[in-house]
């Protein structure tokens, strides 16, 4: 008993005999006005761009961050409770930028904008501190882009390959499945050595706590971290949230690791800058957003990129989402953000409505990193997929109109249909780009053309099965990476040895 | 064009600095007609407090604060006094006093928009801090 209090007693001790009383000298403000989560500060002589400010009101202290600084004021953002700040109160200096803790044992957290755990697991002891605004990486430190980001989404993996470094925006009216496809990348990246980051600015907690539970099930927390703005905290926070994402990455990235982030959704976004811009009393241009709308984004997104082996060799894979209204895309937010990115897929509301989900629009939709980001068997099965697409669905519509049809272009419809069907794929099931390479094998050798369209996923399911079952083509791809001639025997051999048992076949 | 309260104050403090009583007069019917022709009376308070800032300033004068949780001795006065005349390079120094209990022990010094804070309350806060990490 008696050496437990002695312990503690010595341990106390430690404590006060390492403290060191002294004067600080700090600069001091005196809150003007507080609106909106937005606060004039009097004095703040030495305050810095972006630095952390200590509102010290009714004995707590409430954190904000210096956005303005004027002659003899400073506009400050108030990240928290703002209704407890009075005028007159005191605000001090930290002499520190705004930081958020980053390290890995925040994956597999729910974080709020400021790094502190909204899931109700515990504290996080963070390995480090990282600036929340950063520059970023020169062009020396960078490399070209060229590892695949597998999507597990057929029709973006075959069409609109991302690589390990781009960023490529994800756009579409609300409602379309551009979480989905997010989520499903998540999911996929299981075991390709990438870390995830969720980024949810704005959006219903409800959803984010689906998108957990479905992360959870899919065993993707493992290697996930979501932060979490959500629709009811205020717009500094929602401003803040996309920034300290990408601090939280860039942390993997000095580690030599691959990133995946996602920014859902940026224009969102854009409207919490807006509603903090004109707060501030920053001149609005259009569409009332402020003037530095662009560079808001573009510093953001800058910050993706695949660095050289000299400095480590990891990435950032960035995919913003943005959301558009009625399918406009040429208004600001959209041009601005598809002018920055690498490559946009755009989901087209009548294609969903048709059916066709995922509903990415094969012509607008583009990558301009392209087929590097690729591996060799995909590059070769997949190497003109997307123009095949959009010109089917040209065909398509011409044909509407009922003219004779010579045999070339009704083999191009054929061909465009069953296209379109394998590109149909359920949510939460991402399909391993071993199997797309095999259908997609399939499909362009004309393997599927005698199988009915309706049937077409059926085919697709039943030959993943018994490929998987009694044939070595699916591990041969995946090792080999290229379609050796070995591998295509081997993928011809499972073909008709599958269809051989069917009996749907068109004679 | 608007003028802020600052540039009135600046210029005001520019004419009649260095000049004799009478001139100073002039200056000033001058800056009330320049006042009333923008009309801008209405902001004579907001001009005021920064002029007499502005005027402080050019005089080498400094406000300060001083806080204790008992009443200080005139000798400790003129020392903070001195202090803060090497520390901010002011000629004249205009201390006020407060005596508030809940300081504890040492002092608090305000000035301008900083604070010098040695007080026991401060102290025991930051032990507090300290220990709870």
């Amino acid at each position: 008993m008696s050496t437990t209090k002695d312990f503690i007693i010595a341990q106390l001790k430690d404590r006060i005999a390492g403290y060191q009383a002294e004067a600080k000298k700090q600069t001091v403000g005196r809150v003007l006005k507080v609106s909106d989560g937005i606060a004039l500060i009097s004095g703040l002589s030495d305050a810095m761009m972006s630095e952390i400010l200590l509102f010290k009101s009714g004995g707590q202290e409430i954190v904000g961050v210096a956005l303005n600084l004027e002659e003899n004021l400073v506009g400050a953002i108030i990240l928290g409770e703002f209704t407890a700040i009075k005028e007159g109160d005191e605000v001090v200096c930290t002499k520190r930028i705004l930081e958020v803790p980053v390290g890995s044992n925040l994956v597999g957290r729910v974080v709020d904008p400021l790094g502190v755990p909204v899931d109700g697991k515990g504290k996080i002891e963070a390995a480090k501190f990282y600036p929340v605004e950063k520059i970023a990486p020169g062009v020396i430190t960078r490399a070209s882009v060229k590892e695949p980001v597998q999507t597990g989404i057929k029709a973006i993996d075959a069409m609109i390959p991302i690589g390990r470094g781009q960023r490529e925006l994800i756009i579409g009216d609300r409602q379309i499945g551009k979480t989905a496809i997010a989520i499903d990348t998540i999911i996929n990246q299981k075991g390709q050595n990438m870390k995830c980051i969720y980024v949810a600015i704005g959006q219903k907690e409800s959803k984010i706590a689906n998108i957990v539970a479905k992360l959870e099930e899919a065993g993707a927390m493992a290697y996930t971290t979501i932060v979490l703005a959500g629709a009811s905290n205020s717009a500094s926070l929602l401003y803040i949230a996309p920034y300290t994402g990408c601090a939280m990455a860039e942390y993997f990235l000095d580690q030599g690791e691959d990133v995946l982030i996602i920014y859902d959704d940026l224009s969102k976004h854009a409207v919490a800058y807006r509603e903090i811009s004109l707060l501030l009393r920053r001149p609005p241009g259009r569409e009332a957003y402020p003037g530095d709308v662009f560079y808001l984004h573009s510093r953001l997104l800058e910050r993706a990129c695949k660095l050289n082996a000299d400095f480590g060799g990891g990435s950032i894979t960035a995919l913003p989402i943005i959301e558009t209204q009625a399918g406009d895309v040429s208004a600001y937010i959209p041009t601005n953000v598809i002018s920055i990115t690498d490559g946009q897929i755009y989901l087209e509301p009548d294609l969903f409505y048709q059916g066709q989900r995922p509903a990415v629009n094969a012509g607008l939709s583009v990558s301009r990193v392209g087929s590097s980001a690729q591996i060799k068997a995909m590059k070769k099965v997949a190497g003109k997929m997307r123009l095949e697409a959009a010109q089917y669905r040209e065909l398509a519509a011409f044909v509407q109109f009922g003219s004779d049809l010579d045999e070339d272009t009704r083999k191009k419809l054929e061909r465009g249909k069953r296209l379109y069907e394998i590109f149909k794929q359920d949510q939460y099931l991402p399909v391993p780009v071993a199997k797309q390479v095999l259908i997609y094998y399939c499909l362009i050798n004309g393997y599927i053309d005698d199988v009915p369209v309706e049937k077409t996923h059926e085919f697709e399911e039943g030959l993943i099965k018994y490929a998987d079952l009694n044939n070595q083509a699916l591990t041969l791809i995946a090792e080999k990476k290229e379609l050796t001639e070995e591998v295509e025997t081997e993928i011809k051999k499972v073909a008709e040895d599958y269809k051989a048992t069917l009996d749907y076949l068109i004679k | 064009m608007k003028i802020s309260a600052r540039q009135y104050a600046e210029s005001l403090a520019q004419a009649i600095s260095a000049s004799s009583d009478a001139d100073v007069k002039v200056a000033l019917d001058n800056f009330a007609k320049i006042m009333l022709e923008n009309r801008d009376l209405n902001r004579r308070d907001e001009i005021l407090a920064v002029f007499s800032q502005i005027w402080d300033q050019a005089q080498g004068e400094l406000a300060a604060e001083f806080t204790g949780a008992r009443a200080v001795s005139d000798q400790t006065k003129t020392e903070v006094a001195e202090y803060l005349k090497a520390k901010t390079g002011a000629k004249k120094i205009v201390l006020t006093e407060k005596v508030e209990a809940d300081v504890l022990g040492g002092f608090i010094l305000r000035y301008e928009d900083k604070v010098i804070d040695a007080s026991l309350k401060r102290s025991l806060g930051d032990l507090k801090n300290e220990m709870n990490k």
